[in-house]
């Protein structure tokens, strides 16, 4: 008997240092992703005051370097001027040539504009540091002579661009490695993986009374089980069948593909532990209900917090589509206050019974 | 249909639902249906339940 406690014990104190170690390796994991694995994003942000007088510009230009900590493949994005509100009254008398060079002094990527915002091509860069080049072209032979050297093609004119004055600009540059999912793809299996350790964790010390080898479930609560299972399974045919009809209607949800998987996954799961809820179905048995109940309520806050920082960061909608990184803590948060929403309410009507 | 013979074995034992549950490995809410006729448990728990109250199948679970 007393070899047979001991047995249970270790087991029990087995899967808690499994689920905490676990949860230590992959904030390890975390944290050296974090620090040895190089953003796929790289930016360059400076702000400069530009005065024209009679066709010279000081500064005249500057250069400035970025650092590229990873190779891959980049694009790039320059913006300048206020293009968003292009308004000619208020626009620099000044054209700006922009040149990104690598460490042998080739030119990769180069523009021109008064006030504008540029995307490239995909560039292959190695890591290394790149020259960026901006010059200030203040007079229409400046520019003509900048087109013949470069052998541009100059149909338009613009007329009135050249001006004198002086003019605040932030010059900004960004580089996004458009093939980054290999830093990504690792920090969803860590997350992934700490989520099963924490959930480990949690069962474990939930259900640290029972013996060992018992039964999880009884007969009735596997049966209900199932008829949950059915239910959800059904509930995703219809979620399934609906976004299918959507789809082909033509009827935009505005809202990422993934977030409808989301759905898709949330609302079956959600139907099922309703329905194993209100028949003694969902705990296991001997499992401890507070704890279970408290660890999905700290869980929910979690989740929660972080779902109210994605918003007011402006990530949950992001150009009229709602957004996977920006919903899916929320959604995952109104999950888990609906358990407990539902929890609440079978342990009235338990209560109500007796 | 309610197992009224099974309440009544229960409590000639004066042991509650919970004690007999846990008796037969199983939850107060399984031995709670079976007495109000929710659930028709399998024939392993049928016995699990008759053992622990020193009675015969057809004594607990025999419609007459």
């Amino acid at each position: 008997m007393e070899e047979k406690k001991e047995k249970k014990c270790l087991k029990t104190a087995t899967k808690i240092k499994i689920a905490i170690l676990g949860m230590a390796a992959t904030v390890l994991g975390f944290v050296l992703l974090i620090n040895y694995y190089p953003d796929g994003k790289f930016e360059y942000s400076r702000t400069e005051t530009i005065t024209v007088t009679d066709g010279k510009a000081d500064p005249a230009g500057f250069n400035d370097s970025l650092k590229i900590g990873r190779s891959g493949t980049y694009q790039l994005h320059v913006e300048w001027g206020d293009w968003q509100n292009y308004d000619p009254a208020t626009q620099s008398g000044f054209i700006t040539v922009f040149t990104l060079k690598n460490s042998e002094g080739l030119t990769l990527f180069e523009t021109t504009g008064e006030s504008l915002s540029a995307d490239s091509i995909d560039y292959n860069l190695a890591e290394g540091s790149y020259s960026l080049e901006f010059k200030f072209l203040c007079s229409q032979e400046e520019f003509d002579k900048y087109c013949e050297e470069h052998q541009y093609k100059n149909d338009s004119e613009p007329a009135d661009l050249f001006k004198n004055g002086s003019w605040e600009r932030r010059f900004y540059v960004f580089a996004k490695d458009n093939n980054d999912k290999l830093g990504s793809t690792i920090a969803v299996c860590l997350g992934v993986l700490f989520g099963l350790f924490l959930v480990l964790l949690i069962v474990t010390l939930g259900t640290m009374g029972r013996k060992a080898g018992a039964p999880k479930y009884d007969e009735r609560q596997i049966a209900e089980q199932g008829k949950s299972y059915k239910y959800g399974f059904f509930t995703a045919l219809i979620i399934c069948a609906m976004h299918l009809v959507f789809d082909i209607a033509g009827i935009d949800l505005h809202l990422e593909k993934s977030i409808m998987l989301l759905i898709i996954i949330e609302v079956p799961v959600a139907v099922a532990a309703t329905h194993m809820i209100l028949h003694d179905a969902y705990f296991q048995l001997n499992e401890n209900r507070k704890f279970m109940t408290i660890s999905l309520a700290i869980i929910g806050i979690c989740n929660l917090f972080f779902a109210i920082k994605e918003i007011a960061d402006g990530k949950f909608i992001v150009d009229g589509v709602v957004t996977f990184h920006g919903a899916c803590n929320l959604i995952a948060a109104l999950m888990l206050f609906y358990v407990i929403a539902i929890l609440g309410i079978k342990a009235y009507l338990d209560k109500k019974e007796e | 249909m309610k197992n009224l013979r099974l309440k009544a074995a229960r409590a000639s034992f004066d042991m509650s639902q919970q004690e007999l549950a846990d008796k037969v490995g199983v939850s107060r809410q399984t031995i709670n249906a079976i007495e109000k006729g929710d659930y028709n448990p399998t024939i392993n728990l049928c016995i699990a339940i008759c053992k622990e109250l020193n009675k015969t199948l057809d004594e607990i679970f025999w419609e007459e």
